[in-house]
């Protein structure tokens, strides 16, 4: 079974290349390498830079060898004032805070509304649902001021629970865990709430670890979002020890100024780095959630 | 009877409370309301600061915008790079994908370093290619003075620091463009592309009248998305720019940003996020229709 499985598939994956390649191959891998320089060499040289003093940034950067992508002379000096003086370390915990506590309650609450819509039964149920969906056309942006004076009104100014309550009742992650659901058997359910288990028990003893891939699609696409997020946590947190490390790292560039290098090289560094080992080690899930928005769409 | 069914209805209202509640409470308070609010405050005027002493002014804040030239300049900054953005970033994500649709390891490889921008926030891509783009320090000029040219101004002169906000959300968002390219890409049978083949169509003939055709769901997909990140731009201005040199990077959202927030008028902010929202909606179902008839 499992090597018929297996044959199938390297069948199905073999032939595109041969048809649609009129280039021949040696030319593709320098290609090939070509675009991956392009995409990895500006990384590659702020993590290398960042651990360089100012004076051999700028020696090493014009013009371009070898060394402008090797930290020789390195020193930490720069992740001591991106730590120190401007107390970054404060806002990667702040970051973590928000980011972590977004995916646990996201998770929980449209697991929860992705159970309503799969397995109950309710009038408007289905308008409703439009509605929900139809809220993922109106951009963040155009309702940011009602935001900010309904999160105001509610007391949340200034705390780290403002910038991730608004964010975790989450249409798209609604949508996701729904098709989740509706693709586990209905059978499956059924015979539980047949032997007198409640919906809760359903829901959660044998609905939820039936999509676990989903859920870990969902997850780690909201810490993205989240630790990525820059314009609600700049106009919603104003207190120097709440804030956030995209905001601080903003406030490292000062437009009309000359830049201070080592900060932002050392900010741009520390930010980046927690969220590029989770790419690398979950990119599947990642991956799956951006291509399987776009079947839906 | 009557009495058990009550409470039959009533067990099943607490079931779906319980497990709808939440979810709906939140969308209420933190979505559909303030797309109401903004409707309502986009007709007031009031300072940030004091939002409780509010004036109904009518639609004096569209009249306001109409002969407004920042918020024109505004809309014509975020229409061109939006234009900039589907002319240049779709074909080149379509010729990557092409390119690197295969399943072989190297490939793959490649496809997960073109991806990795994505993963990185904009606040970090703008600080560090605000490091890159330096006229005097940069990486860019590095280069180009080492291939003998003279080096450019980027983002400190008018005509150039539009398009480098461009190259940069390029090099940013190529590769998810790219893997969504490529999912539509290995969604197509192949049996049509050898068919085509078998009948002596070249290369480009069975990109042309196959694979782009059969593609179309995706790439109307692509233009809607496109359309809309592009509007969404705020950050490169807000950390690079401020809107400048002269205006020539006035996003229309860090328009609305500045109006709100540095200026204290959101009844006006209000106003250009209505305009704003309106736009949206508009060019991504008339994208959507267009498009869509296009294939059928």
């Amino acid at each position: 079974m499992a090597g018929l499985k297996r044959i199938r598939r390297r069948k199905a994956e073999q032939p595109p290349m041969r048809l649609s390649a009129p280039v021949p191959g040696y030319l593709r891998v320098a290609l090939g390498i070509a675009v991956a320089l392009v995409f990895i060499a500006p990384l590659w040289w702020v993590v290398a830079a960042s651990f360089k003093p100012q004076f051999a940034i700028f020696r090493d950067a014009s013009p371009v060898t070898a060394a402008t992508f090797l930290p020789f002379d390195a020193t930490l000096d720069n992740y001591r004032e991106v730590f120190g003086r401007l107390g970054m370390g404060r806002a990667l915990i702040n970051s973590t805070i928000v980011a972590v506590s977004q995916v646990i309650l996201t998770l929980v609450l449209c697991s929860t509304g992705a159970y309503a819509f799969s397995r109950l039964r309710f009038p408007g149920q289905r308008v409703l649902f439009v509605i929900i969906l139809g809220t993922l056309l109106v951009p963040f942006e155009s309702i940011l001021i009602p935001m900010y004076l309904m999160a105001s009104r509610l007391g949340l100014g200034d705390m780290l629970p403002a910038v991730f309550l608004p964010e975790i009742a989450s249409a798209f992650g609604l949508f996701l865990l729904r098709q989740a659901f509706d693709d586990v058997p209905r059978e499956l359910d059924d015979a539980a709430l047949v032997d007198g288990a409640s919906h809760f028990r359903v829901f959660f003893d044998v609905l939820l670890p039936n999509i676990k891939p989903a859920l870990a699609t969902l997850s780690v696409i909201t810490f993205l979002w989240s630790w990525n997020g820059f314009l609600w946590p700049l106009v919603i947190i104003q207190r120097p020890e709440l804030q956030l490390i995209q905001v601080a790292l903003a406030q490292t560039v000062v437009p009309g100024e000359l830049p201070n290098w080592g900060a932002i090289l050392g900010g741009a560094t520390i930010a980046t780095v927690p969220v590029l080992i989770l790419f690398l080690l979950l990119q599947r899930y990642i991956v799956q959630g951006s291509a399987g928005s776009a079947m839906k769409g | 009877m009557s009495k058990a069914r009550t409470k039959a209805r009533y067990s099943r209202f607490t079931t779906v409370a319980g497990f709808l509640g939440p979810f709906l409470v939140l969308l209420v308070v933190f979505r559909l309301i303030p797309i109401a609010e903004v409707a309502l405050t986009s007709l007031q005027q009031f300072n940030l600061l004091r939002p409780d002493d509010r004036v109904f002014i009518g639609a004096d804040n569209f009249v306001r915008l109409a002969s407004d030239h920042r918020f024109l300049k505004s809309m014509r900054v975020s229409a061109t790079f939006v234009v900039g953005m589907l002319v240049l970033q779709i074909p080149l994500a379509l010729a990557l994908a092409l390119a690197l649709r295969g399943s072989q390891r190297g490939i793959r490889r490649i496809r997960t370093i073109v991806f990795s921008p994505v993963t990185m926030s904009i606040v970090v891509v703008t600080a560090i290619w605000r490091l890159l783009l330096d006229p005097a320090n940069g990486i860019f000029n590095g280069v180009l003075e080492r291939l003998g040219f003279e080096g450019l101004d980027f983002i400190t002169s008018t005509s150039q620091a539009l398009p480098s906000l461009m190259l940069m959300i390029i090099w940013y968002q190529v590769g998810f463009t790219m893997i969504l390219f490529v999912a539509g890409l290995q969604a197509i049978p192949t049996v049509y592309s050898e068919a085509a083949a078998v009948d002596g169509a070249g290369p480009w003939q069975r990109f042309r009248f196959v694979t782009l055709p059969l593609l179309s769901r995706t790439t109307v997909f692509v233009v809607v998305i496109i359309t809309i990140f592009s509007f969404q731009q705020f950050a490169p201005a807000y950390v690079m720019t401020r809107g400048g040199p002269s205006d020539s990077t006035l996003f229309v959202v860090y328009y609305l940003y500045q109006q709100a927030f540095s200026f204290l008028d959101p009844g006006y902010a209000s106003a250009i996020a209505v305009v704003f929202l309106a736009t949206v909606l508009g060019v991504s179902l008339l994208q959507r229709r267009v498009l869509s008839e296009g294939d059928a």
